[in-house]
């Protein structure tokens, strides 16, 4: 059919014209509402009235303290909310949310006494029917929670989780406002440390239930710890400020500003810290400096000053199938644990803080024996594998070296791959996997029946032996963590027996034991202990982030007026 | 005109259609889901966050409940990673953010890309000719994430004059327009010039020539609105890339934009954030892609829509 | 306007003139308007090399892509190591030459196969127009839309297992032509299918534009069929668009691959690739090492340098061809 084509061109035009202009439209009418954006990067004038702190961060996926599972979370979950008690600088529990405590001599009922003049940030004060109410929220199976577990040393707690009892029954009751009464399954000395954990913090009723998803956005969002949320622009930047009505000292830091970065943004936090715009490089998830400029800083006289290093409880190590005939020998593994130089794989090739591990369990951890322990030596290592039958790695099968793929984790891949060949000559090949992909292979059948090494990792929750030698390294709980395949009776008796000892200095002897055992036995390779490498800005005080996830000690911190 | 706009949105609904049922197979054929992390997460508490999602039910109601929720409720769905956010929500927010990068980015590269390549094509094998190959080639061959950070180091780091990462400012949307810039300005100016340089040798341009017409008359009347078409095919292609945003752009310098999140909505198995965005992305294509059919039209009038 | 360096137009016209049916004709006139061309000669004398370096690299490599010496890490160029050394204190200039192996293959089987499916497409939808238009163009939206990342993700993840699990026949020869191939056959596959929409759109736009001429109809009414006015007549005037996305298009899978290496499904290492090189030293500059990022990225833009000069040059030298087979109703 015949149209004027002058007709048709003004019409394509005028459409043209509309599209364009919608789309910019979207675009411009929210550029012109940012211009409000907070004060210009690089303005580093500190006034002594309002202390202001400036960190990097990264998106958390959620603030619910009983959802939470990610460092990101529980970096901010920590500063707004309080629980039940901290850990001091000693590692002994003081009270925090609770003025004091008493335990039955049986070790199965713990009576929690709230402290007077706790209170919520808008001014309700913190019940015991807040924690009690929290808890049984967290344990139900319709919430989801990742960290549910928590609640399994606790009455009833695992079969709630399991969906066999109502979440009611839980060993958790508030007698009167101030008064928590916890009753116990079975002893658990550790249960001060796992109050610590975010998933025992208490929680308002009303706000959970009254906004549901959205309580913890920053209009919704109620917490009893020394700062609230002020804002939370998604993606952009949290903003949390001093709560006035806390009832313990008053954090001389007022305001805390998080820039949010892309995860793995090593880079451009960096970048932000060089051009003034936050204050350290941070402790948290990523935040370790980028091997390429390394180099680079060290040799600067400004920044080589403001580098800190900052010891982190968690150790990367590879978990050894033991399915695997041949690596059922342990001096197979011993062989190839000792043929690493983990110190060359640190500060040569990864460029990275660490501490070489010859041990699996961190400092901090009570009963670690690191001297029980094989120590790296490549003389002993072949021998080892003499001995096992595979003289220079003959006979040896072919294994596999499975990762997710990150710039790091390839180097110690490729790195790994070399050294055994060339110490022992063994074959390795390297398999790098999608992220999602890797996650979900590691807990299949094809990871059980043909995997060999993968890499891993763990931190801990809260630093007490139990969870590293009972949540991760007991048979019984390995299918359901690593998957490892490792069984070992004699472990496995004395973590069981630690668990429920309430005396400390068995409880320490035992573990002990049980590393010795571990230490013998050699399941997996350690590779090294975490620590955090940063640059903090000089004006910047008491920033040492916890050896726990690395979270900020805001209320310790002050910035130095200039 | 208005039936055959009107036939070109109507299609949409049949496209849309086929890319939820394309991404939602491919989705549920590829291996991982959206709650493992790291630090293992028991099964338990894995199976309790499908059944909370609606993620044990058989795939044919998953499939029929999301477009339920679509067309009865505008709902997209919650996030799986961001669990206190839905898709819309986190669309409208970030969408606009790479929009107007994209915007910024094509103007320079229209405004800087097409003039290069006519400039090369009326002075073939000058050195202009040279000079732009070679531009082109530098744009075309160091990808944003190398160009980025180049461009932070000088001009955040060295010089300070712009910052290094965030979006709050008309200052922020800078680099990252031009870092993104870089790629589709190249490919216009070589687009142009391959394509003028076609048409500069025809006929009927010789005719003009031989009327006795300026040279810059002939290249403006006669021959670039015929070589523009290819150039607006590829344009068009460009811009709907851009506009849905750059993941390395958006992470060199953190910027909270949908490139940037739709990647890790795929890495994470984020499945309604994956649909949601890439139902979005087809919006996108197909306006572009009916603006640049217009434009077609507009530029050659032999060309008809009925 | 024109330099020596080139024929004046009106040689090429007189050639083009001269008509004749010989269909060798063109590419022998191709040929040698190509070989008075310096510069065009550079440009293929650099894609000689390039693939006999990547070919021969075993002879042509002075070190093992993958010895690693790592007392000697990240050091910058030297006598012993002309480009330097990389994090783990490899030779760069082995791994580049073994790493273009990797990323020439990938680059250019990829654009083979890309060609092969978007130029039909995109010529039936412009030629045909209608429902036949509607239909592939709506197809060529669909898959345009969708989020390649996953289909890659899938198509590459699927491949891997499915070639592990050690079955006979079909898939043992396709395990060991992916063994041969360092991993990359789930690579090719899934870049060329997300890949070829553009060449689609672009042979379209030109089509829909070229179909509307006298040439066309005069064709029709002398009886020609379709597939040899596309062929004859069409294709050829499309000929520039698709040298140029050829040309610029072997790059961007080149790119691409560093993306895949970035979510971990590019070549496995310890193979090298340039894009994964690149993707490494991404920001080696600033750290003071930026032989890391000038090696990979410099031979990136040699290729993209030498295929834009070659692509040009084809195009010139195609030009009266082309013109002859447009020549009526121009």
């Amino acid at each position: 059919m015949y149209r004027s084509s002058a007709g048709v061109r003004r019409g394509s035009l005028l459409f043209i014209g509309l599209v364009v202009g919608l789309l910019a439209g979207a675009g411009a009418l929210p550029a012109v509402a940012a211009q409000t954006g907070p004060a210009a990067a690089g303005t580093l004038v500190r006034q002594a009235a309002v202390q202001e702190v400036r960190l990097p961060g990264v998106e958390p996926p959620t603030l619910d303290p009983g959802l939470a599972e990610d460092l990101a979370a529980v970096e901010v979950i920590k500063q707004l909310f309080d629980g039940l008690v901290e850990l001091d600088a000693s590692g002994n529990p003081t009270g925090a949310g609770a003025a004091s405590w008493t335990i039955s001599s049986d070790g199965l009922t713990y009576t929690f006494t709230l402290r007077n003049g706790a209170t919520w940030s808008d001014g309700r004060p913190v019940t015991a029917q807040d924690y009690a109410w929290a808890w049984k929220r967290n344990v139900s199976p319709a919430t989801a929670s990742p960290y549910a577990n928590a609640f399994f040393p606790i009455k009833n707690g695992q079969a709630i989780n399991d969906g066999e009892l109502d979440p009611e029954q839980l060993g958790v009751q508030a007698t009167d406002d101030r008064t928590l009464v916890v009753t116990l399954e079975r002893p658990a000395s550790y249960f001060l440390s796992l109050a610590t954990t975010w998933t025992l913090f208490p929680l308002r009723q009303d706000i959970v239930e009254g906004y549901g998803d959205r309580w913890t956005e920053a209009a919704n969002i109620v917490s009893n710890g020394p700062f609230t949320l002020r804002e939370w622009q998604h993606d952009t930047r949290i903003v949390l400020e001093r709560n006035e009505r806390y009832w313990g000292p008053k954090p001389a830091i007022a305001r805390a500003t998080y820039t949010l970065f892309p995860e793995d943004g090593a880079e451009q936090m960096l970048a932000a810290y060089e051009a003034g715009e936050i204050d350290t490089t941070g402790a948290g998830v990523g935040s370790s400096l980028p091997a390429s400029q390394l180099d680079r800083i060290v040799a600067d006289p400004v920044l080589s000053q403001q580098l800190k290093n900052f010891k982190q409880s968690g150790t990367y190590f590879f978990i050894v199938n033991h399915r695997r005939p041949h690596f059922q020998d342990v001096r197979v593994r011993k062989a190839i644990g000792m043929a690493l130089n983990r110190r060359e794989l640190l500060d040569d090739v990864v460029k990275q803080a660490g501490d070489p591990a010859s041990g699996i369990q961190p400092e901090g951890i009570l009963g670690r024996q690191p001297a029980a322990w094989p120590k790296e030596d490549t003389a002993t290592a072949r021998q080892l594998m003499t001995d096992a039958g595979y003289p220079n790695g003959e006979g040896f099968p072919e294994i596999t070296l499975t990762f997710a793929t990150s710039a790091t984790t390839r180097l110690v891949a490729e790195y790994t791959q070399q050294r055994l060949k060339d110490v022992l000559g063994i074959t390795v090949k390297l398999e790098s996997m999608e992220n999602a992909v890797f996650l979900r292979w590691r807990r299949g059948a094809e990871w059980e029946r043909s995997g060999d090494l993968y890499r891993a990792s763990w931190f801990s929750d809260y630093e007490d032996p139990e969870n590293w030698y009972n949540h991760v390294w007991d048979s019984e709980s390995d299918p359901g963590v690593y998957n490892a395949g490792w069984q070992n009776a004699e472990f496995d008796r004395l973590v069981r027996q630690a668990q429920l000892e309430t005396d400390t200095a068995r409880r320490t002897a035992l573990y002990v034991q049980a590393d010795q055992a571990m230490a013998a036995d050699y399941p997996h390779i350690p590779l090294w202990h975490d620590e955090i490498r940063s640059l903090v800005k000089p004006y910047l005080k008491g920033y040492v982030p916890a050896r726990v996830l690395g979270v900020t000690p805001l209320r310790a911190m002050s910035v130095d007026p200039r | 005109m208005t039936r055959y706009l009107f036939r070109r949105v109507l299609i949409l609904l049949p496209v849309w259609l086929a890319v939820y049922t394309l991404t939602f197979t491919l989705y549920h054929v590829t291996p991982g889901g959206p709650w493992d992390r790291e630090k293992p997460v028991p099964p338990q508490a894995i199976a309790q966050l499908n059944q909370k999602y609606g993620l044990d039910k058989p795939l044919w109601q998953q499939y029929l409940d999301y477009l339920a929720g679509v067309f009865t409720r505008f709902d997209f769905g919650p996030s799986y990673s961001r669990q206190s956010r839905n898709v819309s929500e986190i669309i409208a927010d970030l969408f606009p953010v790479s929009a107007r990068i994209g915007m910024l980015a094509m103007l320079l590269a229209v405004g800087l890309g097409i003039p290069l390549g006519v400039l090369a094509a009326s002075h073939h094998h000058s050195i202009a000719d040279r000079a732009s190959m070679l531009i082109a080639v530098f744009g075309v061959s160091v990808p944003s994430f190398v160009v980025g950070p180049i461009l932070i180091w000088i001009f955040a780091l060295s010089l300070a004059w712009l910052p290094p990462s965030g979006i709050d400012t008309w200052r922020h949307h800078l680099l990252p327009a031009l870092t993104l810039s870089l790629f589709p300005m190249a490919l216009l100016a070589r687009a142009t010039r391959a394509s003028l340089l076609e048409v500069l040798a025809a006929d009927y341009v010789r005719t003009a020539r031989s009327k006795g017409l300026r040279e810059a008359l002939v290249i403006r009347r006669h021959a670039l609105r015929n070589a523009l078409i290819p150039v607006v095919t590829i344009g068009g292609i460009l811009l709907a890339e851009v506009l849905v945003g750059s993941f390395y752009v958006e992470t060199v310098f953190a910027i909270p934009g949908i490139g940037r999140y739709f990647v890790t909505s795929v890495t994470s198995r984020d499945y309604p954030v994956l649909m949601g965005v890439t139902l979005l992305m087809t919006t996108v294509v197909a306006l572009v892609n009916l603006v640049v059919d217009l434009t077609y039209a507009y530029l050659d009038p032999r060309i008809r829509y009925g | 306007m024109a330099e020596s360096a080139s024929l004046p137009p009106l040689a090429r016209t007189a050639r083009g003139a001269g008509g004749g049916g010989n269909p060798a004709g063109p590419w022998r006139m191709a040929w040698r308007q190509l070989s008075r061309d310096k510069l065009a000669l550079f440009g293929l004398a650099v894609l000689a090399i390039l693939l006999l370096a990547a070919a021969f690299a075993e002879v042509v490599a002075p070190y093992s892509p993958t010895q690693q010496n790592v007392a000697l890490a990240r050091r910058g160029p030297s006598a012993a190591y002309w480009l330097g050394t990389d994090e783990l204190g490899r030779d760069m200039l082995s791994r580049l030459i073994y790493g273009a192996r990797v990323s020439l293959s990938v680059a250019i089987v990829a654009q083979v196969v890309i060609l092969l499916i978007g130029v039909p497409v995109g010529a039936a939808a412009g030629y045909f127009g209608g429902w036949v238009d509607t239909l592939l163009s709506r197809t060529v939206d669909v898959l345009y839309s969708f989020p390649d990342l996953l289909l890659i993700i899938i198509v590459v993840t699927s491949m891997r297992a499915a070639l592990k699990a050690e079955s006979g026949g079909v898939l043992a020869a396709l395990a060991s032509l992916d063994a041969a191939l360092a991993g990359m056959l789930g690579i090719f596959l899934s870049l060329a299918l997300v890949s070829w929409l553009t060449v689609a759109r672009l042979v379209r736009g030109q089509v829909l534009s070229l179909k509307e001429r006298e040439l066309v109809e005069a064709a029709r009414a002398i009886g020609a069929t379709h597939g040899r006015i596309i062929a004859r007549h069409l294709l050829p005037n499309v000929l520039p668009a698709i040298v140029v996305a050829a040309t610029l298009g072997i790059p961007r899978v080149i790119l691409i691959e560093a993306a895949l290496s970035f979510i971990g499904i590019g070549v496995q290492p310890p193979t090298p690739s340039w894009g994964a090189m690149i993707l490494a030293g991404s920001n080696a500059a600033r750290g003071g090492n930026p032989h890391l990022i000038l090696g990979p990225a410099g031979a990136l833009a040699l290729t993209v340098l030498a295929c834009n000069i070659v692509g040009d040059a084809l195009l010139e030298a195609f030009d009266p061809w082309m013109r002859r087979a447009g020549r009526i109703g121009r």
